[in-house]
């Protein structure tokens, strides 16, 4: 069983009235009225902090992942902030969930800046690959939501055959035409870094993973129960393509409290799980799905919700019973946490675990105990779960001595 | 099968693939082009145009089957659809009426392929942008909001906002999401592909029409429009929006036949 840090790196100020001043988070909250750069120069450090303290912890891998316009993250880009953790970590792989490929032009930019990362961390590299939400891409980056997959994959398709071939070529996709392929860096891993994909329901996705040997992640924020039917779905699709039912081709997000009791739980993060909830998941529903973004059906079902509900914005004010009992956010005694993993990895069949100990407005240090207390109390209790599989989903390449950092001497003015 | 009394549905070949074209009427052919929510035969401009024209009414590309999506990328391929399927009509020129999504066709169609189009009327046409008079996000919105978008009465609002909540079937849902989707594709994020740059090349005489009060395609487009195409009127009727055909449906049928010349079949 493999676990990895997942920091989403929210912006902590969001406004507690923000729901009677704005209409979203995502897309058009304005920046100029409420992101305040100075105080996002102490964030970035912390959130940096929180992910270098997760690789000495014991985490196997940290996450970063990429959202546009939002307070919900503040990672426009991944790469940058996994280029900012190769110089302070040394063992723990750089899980980069994912680029959202189809908003690049050429999508090139993304093999070029993927391999720079593989190759600065020594082979760490785990490669995502995302469509990317509908706020982020259709309103956001303008992109025809109804083109979106079909580009992306077509991005996707580049890419490896970039790091995979073996002179220069042309390609002529639909959406990009380039004379000459021919990226430098080539990746430490060859012939290319492991790939994931953070997906969603669709059959095509689960098929296009086995087909191509991608992981499939599930990054579900409501809760793993509901998301089981996702899951089942692309076990059955694995089986269907005759494929190994090896639970390292999966992987899921968790959002995880560690404390003494529920009660010092609640004390602890009810207020962080809530801020989440109801600040940073605070969505336009116009904006939720985009003409084209999800099929007709799909697309009927949210044309039907938004003419029956009254009230159409249901802004749930969750509250921290809610929160546990849906399983939202898995919280309690390390026993407890044990114990709710344990099933959930069980009926999930996922080797690979992505934990948020960090979520919405949660300070520093309470992140930082949540993270050790996870690693320490929890993690070698389920660590032994699927020993007898081979992970082929993880970077095997990392080189055995990496550069290190000078020392530097003096000091800067 | 004839449909709503008047109209019958007739399938021709265009490159290919099977279109769908309601056809009905009595008079000169005259060509409709339906706005984003779909073709409906008894919508009552079209059942009007019908009793003093042959009504030939195209159902857009990808309203009833998204395949049909497949080889048409951009509004280039878009207008030279048309220009196809008049051929598959069996129609050399035609005179053209195009309501919003299908007011932008109609041009673009007049613009690339102008011997095409006789005389031409444009209902609320979107296709220009003007930082001054943003154009609403009708495709960044829940659906109550894009209903109030399209009327100007503010009581017919919210009257079809909530009409609305307990009408469509499943079926007209679905339609409705093909129909979004088939316009998104074109429109996406800006419905601006360039048009303005166009407008010179329309030869057919045009009429424009819009509704003082359009909450989608603000009116101020009316002049910008007939001051692009060389032979152009507008007209801006007081108190209508977006949906001016059928808010004012006796006032721009009279407007569009005396328009067209058919004064005497009006009567």
């Amino acid at each position: 069983m493999k676990f990895h840090s997942f920091h989403l790196m929210p912006y902590p100020d969001l406004p507690a009235d923000m729901s009677e001043r704005h209409r979203s988070v995502w897309v058009d909250l304005p920046a100029a009225q409420v992101y305040d750069p100075v105080r996002g120069h102490v964030v970035y450090h912390d959130y940096l902090d929180q992910l270098e303290h997760a690789e000495r912890a014991g985490f196997d891998g940290i996450c970063v992942n990429e959202h546009h316009q939002t307070g919900y993250g503040l990672m426009p880009s991944p790469n940058l902030m996994a280029a900012a953790l190769c110089r302070r970590t040394s063992r723990a792989k750089l899980v980069v969930m994912a680029n959202s490929v189809a908003l690049y032009n050429p999508p090139l930019r993304v093999a070029e800046e993927l391999a720079m990362l593989d190759v600065m961390s020594g082979g760490r590299l785990v490669a995502g690959f995302s469509v990317g939400t509908p706020f982020d891409t259709a309103y956001s980056y303008g992109q025809n939501p109804v083109t979106l997959r079909e580009r992306y994959r077509e991005g996707v398709d580049l890419i490896l055959r970039a790091w995979e071939a073996d002179e220069p070529f042309p390609f002529n996709g639909k959406y990009t035409q380039l004379r000459y392929v021919n990226p430098w860096p080539r990746p430490i891993q060859s012939p290319r870094p492991p790939v994931w994909i953070p997906g969603s329901r669709s059959v095509e996705t689960w098929e296009w993973c086995v087909e191509h040997d991608f992981l499939y992640a599930n990054l579900s924020y409501r809760g793993w129960r509901p998301a089981r039917e996702m899951m089942d779905g692309y076990w059955e699709t694995v089986e269907r393509l005759g494929a190994d039912p090896n639970p390292y081709r999966a992987g899921f997000l968790v959002f995880v409290g560690v404390a003494d009791s529920d009660a010092e739980a609640e004390r602890l993060y009810a207020e962080h799980a809530r801020y989440f909830f109801n600040r940073c998941f605070y969505i336009y529903p116009g904006f939720m799905n985009p003409p084209g973004h999800t099929s007709p059906e799909s697309m009927r079902k949210t044309l039907e919700r938004e003419m029956t509900t009254a009230t159409y914005r249901d802004v749930a004010d969750l509250d921290w019973p809610e929160i546990v009992d849906r399983g939202y956010v898995i919280a309690g005694s390390p026993d407890s946490v044990v114990q709710q993993l344990d099933e959930l990895i069980g009926e999930l069949h996922v080797g690979h675990l992505m934990v948020l100990s960090h979520f919405g407005s949660m300070p520093r240090q309470v992140a930082m105990q949540n993270t050790t207390r996870f690693a320490e109390e929890v993690m070698p209790r389920l660590r032994g779960r699927f020993s007898d599989w081979e992970d082929r989903w993880w970077p095997t390449q990392t080189l055995e001595t990496l550069a290190e950092p000078l020392a530097l001497e003096g000091r800067t003015a | 099968v004839t449909i709503d009394g008047s109209l019958r549905r007739r399938t021709v070949r265009v490159a290919g693939r099977d279109r769908q074209v309601l056809e009905g009427g009595a008079g000169p052919p005259l060509l409709w082009l339906h706005a984003a929510g779909g073709l409906d035969p008894s919508s009552p401009p079209v059942r009007a145009l019908a009793r003093r024209f042959t009504v030939v009414a195209p159902v857009a590309p990808g309203f009833e089957d998204l395949d049909e999506l497949a080889d048409l990328d951009d509004v280039h391929d878009l207008a030279l659809h048309y220009d196809d399927l008049l051929d598959a009509l069996g129609l050399d020129d035609a005179d053209v009426v195009g309501h919003s999504f299908g007011g932008m066709i109609a041009a673009e169609l007049a613009a690339h392929v102008p011997r095409r189009v006789g005389r031409l009327v444009l209902l609320a046409p979107v296709g220009l942008w003007d930082d001054r008079f943003p154009v609403a996000d009708f495709l960044g919105c829940p659906e109550p909001e894009r209903q109030r978008l399209l009327w100007g009465d503010p009581s017919v609002r919210a009257q079809q906002a909530g009409a609305i909540a307990s009408g469509p079937t499943p079926e007209a849902l679905l339609a409705r999401a093909r129909g979004l989707t088939s316009v998104a594709k074109f429109v996406w994020p800006i419905p601006d592909k360039g048009l303005r740059r166009r407008l010179r090349r329309i030869k057919a005489r045009t009429l424009i029409i819009f509704g003082e009060e359009d909450a989608l395609m603000p009116a101020a487009y009316a002049e910008q429009f007939s001051a692009g195409i060389p032979d152009a009127r507008d007209v801006v009727l007081a108190g209508a929006g977006h949906m001016v055909p059928v808010e004012r449906c006796d006032e721009v049928i009279r407007l569009i036949g005396d328009f067209l010349g058919n004064d005497e079949a009006l009567a």
